[in-house]
């Protein structure tokens, strides 16, 4: 009796820790998840379903195998060789390589930083107001807000955008989709959309490029090394992957849906703020374009604040300096000057530009999707390395995946750069 | 001395012109001494480690003797490339400073050794070829980009051999060797190599390393330098330290330098040699002075005072010395009343020494102590021994017998 007593607090405790464990390691997967969805990706989902229905998610699975396989690869090499994808370019290809690619990260984020301030600039016009005026005061506040303010802090506030993704949700589910045609668009083979139109892989590859983005390449690294996780917890991580990269797969998918049905099946292709904030109309009729820029201006914010974020981490890691999640980088002058020249750069575009985020948003996930090719040639390199990963390099089944894809992706951006070039279509 | 990036991939050739190959890194020893021992050369078919031996010399391509004789990699020895080329520096508690932007090699004595590695931007500029052309750049605007050295002396050899560049000292900011550390390095190395060191340092940090160094570098150096640069060098330096320095010269010499000097500093520097003739500071050298380790707690010193001091006629000033009786610092009665009992006193000494010479002037000495605002001169020699101090209170006696009589 006592035995038994015993045995089951043991087992209750076991329980309870692993369940602790496995909540730990599932942070990583879903925050990237949640925070993958800044105004950015919002837009390109849009974009894309508006004009291609649900088969802009076309090959569902593979990509979300790509999204899994990168972060566990990038986890596990953050946690046997305990550097980051950063680290390791420095350290085996020599300065002029990681600076080269540095200036190339950098430059992919700032677009993704424009997207957001463009994203903030769509706020402002669906709620009326001088856009200019407040687009510039956002800025400056937001610049003062992460000087002056704890960080991990304004962190918390974008749990408040689940809800924001949670109206795509509903709205989905009230334009009353055909599921069938779902699942057959998605995962089987789009029938409705000319699968050898280049503008739809172009597209396509804007889509994966939102989903599995770069700088959550290097930040995932960033994050385990922070969290000190142990190698032993490995297949809890793996499963946080796996988790995180179904859940943002899943989101992204019912968004494309909830688009789809409302926009694409009654041919609205050209896409502003306003038709995109009918997406989630069904839900909330009238008080829709408050409610959307409400949605669309905390994804802007959230954007705006880890991406410059990922750009100073990759540049302290590239060159050597103090890098962490921890506060004292928040208040370095790394991070601040990152933050300050891309928030910078991107409010001038904004307002010397007169563009649209759904004008360009394509165009920067696209090179996004195509620049995925270079870092998974690092990532299959470095897991591949006994040196760097020992007994813990990766699977073959892995290796093929990665290798193919980026194949794959290669020949779908030269087909789709050479055809937008000589305007095949 | 060279940068490792620019010999890296350089053509490796037979002195009788048959080509071997390209350098692929060099092999040297982790120890205190990093001796360059080895050559690893990359064949059309294979990597081949080859004695330094067989070096015949550096120059547009690597010169290597016809004979050579293929070697392994032994214990204690580590590559260049792999394992400390770009690789992260952190400091004794672990934190990230900076990367390892180029490798600075050293020859003396027919033997090449790590000098120590660059980590600053001019090391990146130099690894992508673009140091040159900047420079030229920045000449234009009259902007010198000055090297970030950290010599071998400040890295853990044993840390390296774990795969870890860290370094002997916490260094919150590690902007540039301090002037004062550099000397300290330097003067463990031969003047020839301070000669080529201080040709990559800036004017302004050059005076500070030059004030820094022991006598005998001083003056060695100035006597090899061009009268030219040694006195734009001295019209950086305090007059008082540039006329201790010039009495070691030849008077040859010292006027051949004065010659270059803007026309306030011949006057200044004129005038305190002129005061040379009226009395040296040796004449007026007391002994009662009382010297401690530097690894002494407080509570051991104020022992020391009540047992040694008890019939010294002035105490105010206590000198810390090295084992090879070398003046390294100083602190004031004051200081030690401020410390706890359990401190030790090379936490809290003063580095920063104002010093005499035997054959410093009188009058020179005096300006130092109303200058700085101390009461007595410690007396050095030219190895920094102690021999002395010279109190005010006795150069005050001279001063009044001057004035009132």
């Amino acid at each position: 009796m006592i035995y038994q007593k015993n045995f089951m607090k043991k087992f209750l405790n076991n329980l309870k820790w692993r369940f602790l464990f496995f909540l730990l390691v599932l942070g990583p997967g879903i925050i990237t998840s949640i925070a993958n969805n800044d105004a950015g990706s919002l837009a390109t989902y849009t974009v894309a379903a508006a004009n291609f229905g649900v088969a802009s998610k076309f090959l569902i699975i593979p990509e979300t195998l790509i999204l899994a396989i990168t972060q566990e690869i990038g986890a596990r090499i953050a946690i046997v060789a305990k550097k980051g994808l950063g680290d390791l370019i420095r350290e085996r290809y020599g300065v002029g390589v990681s600076i080269l690619i540095f200036i190339f990260y950098f430059i992919i984020n700032q677009g993704v930083v424009i997207q957001n301030i463009l994203g903030l600039k769509a706020a402002f016009q669906l709620l009326n107001v001088n856009w200019q005026f407040f687009l510039i005061l956002s800025s400056f506040f937001l610049i003062a807000f992460v000087f002056f303010f704890d960080y991990k802090k304004i962190q918390k506030l974008f749990i408040l955008l689940l809800l924001f993704y949670f109206l795509y949700f509903i709205s989905a589910f009230l334009s009353r989709p055909n599921w069938l045609d779902v699942v057959k668009e998605s995962f089987i083979w789009p029938t409705k959309v000319n699968i050898f139109d280049l503008n739809f892989w172009f597209t396509r590859i804007a889509v994966l490029g939102t989903t599995v983005v770069i700088w959550g390449q290097f930040f995932i690294h960033s994050y385990t090394n922070d969290k000190k996780l142990d190698i032993r917890y490995l297949k809890y991580e793996r499963l946080g992957f796996f988790m995180g990269a179904f859940l943002t797969n899943f989101f992204s998918l019912i968004m494309i849906t909830a688009v789809t049905y409302t926009l694409f099946n009654h041919g609205i292709k050209l896409i502003d703020e306003y038709s995109a904030a009918l997406v989630i109309k069904p839900v909330i009729g009238e008080a829709v374009f408050v409610l959307f820029a409400i949605g669309f201006f905390l994804a802007s914010i959230l954007g705006l604040i880890i991406v410059p974020l990922a750009t100073a981490y990759v540049f302290a890691e590239i060159f050597g300096y103090e890098g962490s999640l921890e506060s004292s980088f928040y208040k370095g002058k790394i991070f601040r000057g990152f933050f300050f020249i891309q928030i910078f750069t991107g409010l001038l575009i904004a307002l010397f530009f007169q563009v649209s985020l759904f004008e360009i948003t394509l165009y920067i996930d696209f090179l996004n999707g195509a620049t995925l090719t270079i870092i998974f040639y690092f990532l299959i390199k470095f897991s591949e390395d006994k040196e760097i990963m020992g007994k813990y390099a990766t699977s073959r089944f892995y290796r093929f995946l990665l290798r193919a894809s980026a194949i794959i992706i290669s020949i779908l951006v030269i087909a789709v750069f050479f055809g937008k070039i000589l305007k095949l279509n | 001395m060279i940068y490792f990036s620019q010999v890296l991939k350089k053509k490796v050739v037979t002195e009788d012109g048959i080509k071997v190959g390209y350098l692929d890194d060099f092999v040297f020893l982790n120890k205190e001494t990093p001796i360059i021992t080895k050559i690893l050369i990359k064949t059309k078919n294979k990597k081949i480690l080859v004695p330094i031996d067989f070096l015949i010399k550096i120059n547009k391509s690597i010169l290597i003797k016809k004979k050579y004789e293929e070697t392994s990699l032994f214990e204690n020895e580590l590559y260049i490339l792999r394992n400390l080329l770009d690789k992260q520096i952190i400091d004794i508690k672990g934190n990230k400073i900076v990367r390892v932007n180029d490798v600075l090699l050293q020859k003396e004595k027919n033997q090449w050794y790590v000098m120590g590695v660059d980590i600053g931007i001019f090391g990146i500029l130099h690894r992508l070829g673009l140091s040159n052309f900047l420079e030229k750049i920045l000449g234009i605007l009259k902007f010198r980009l000055s090297s970030k050295l950290l010599s071998w002396a400040e890295i853990q050899p044993l840390e390296l051999a774990r795969g870890q560049v860290r370094l002997k000292k916490e260094e919150k900011k590690l902007e540039k060797l301090r002037p004062e550390d550099l000397a300290d390095y330097l003067e463990q190395t031969s003047l020839a190599n301070i000669e080529k060191v201080i040709r990559l340092l800036d004017k302004k940090t050059l005076a500070k390393v030059i004030t820094d160094l022991n006598i005998n570098y001083q003056v060695g150096l100035f006597q090899r330098m061009s009268p030219e640069k040694a006195a734009s060098i001295l019209n950086l330096i305090d007059s008082d330290e540039v006329v201790d320095i010039l009495l070691f010269l030849s008077k040859k010499r010292r006027e051949a330098i004065m010659s270059f000097f803007s026309k306030e500093k011949q006057k200044e520097v004129n005038y305190l040699l002129s005061v040379h003739q009226t009395g040296k500071i040796g004449d007026y050298l007391t002994l009662e002075y009382l010297t401690v380790s530097s690894s002494k707690t407080v509570s051991e010193v104020k022992n020391l005072i009540k047992k040694e001091t008890a019939d010294f006629y002035f105490l105010l000033y206590v000198y810390v010395i090295n084992e090879k009786k070398q003046l390294i610092g100083v602190f004031s009665l004051h200081e030690l009343l401020l410390q706890d009992d359990t401190n030790f006193v090379y936490k809290f000494m003063n580095q920063n020494l104002i010093t005499v010479y035997l054959t410093t002037p009188l009058e020179l000495a005096l300006r130092k102590m109303i200058k700085y605002k101390i009461s007595a001169l410690p007396v050095i020699d030219r190895e920094k021994r102690l021999l002395g101090i010279v109190t005010f209170d006795d150069l005050s006696e001279k001063l009044y017998e001057k004035i009132f009589k």
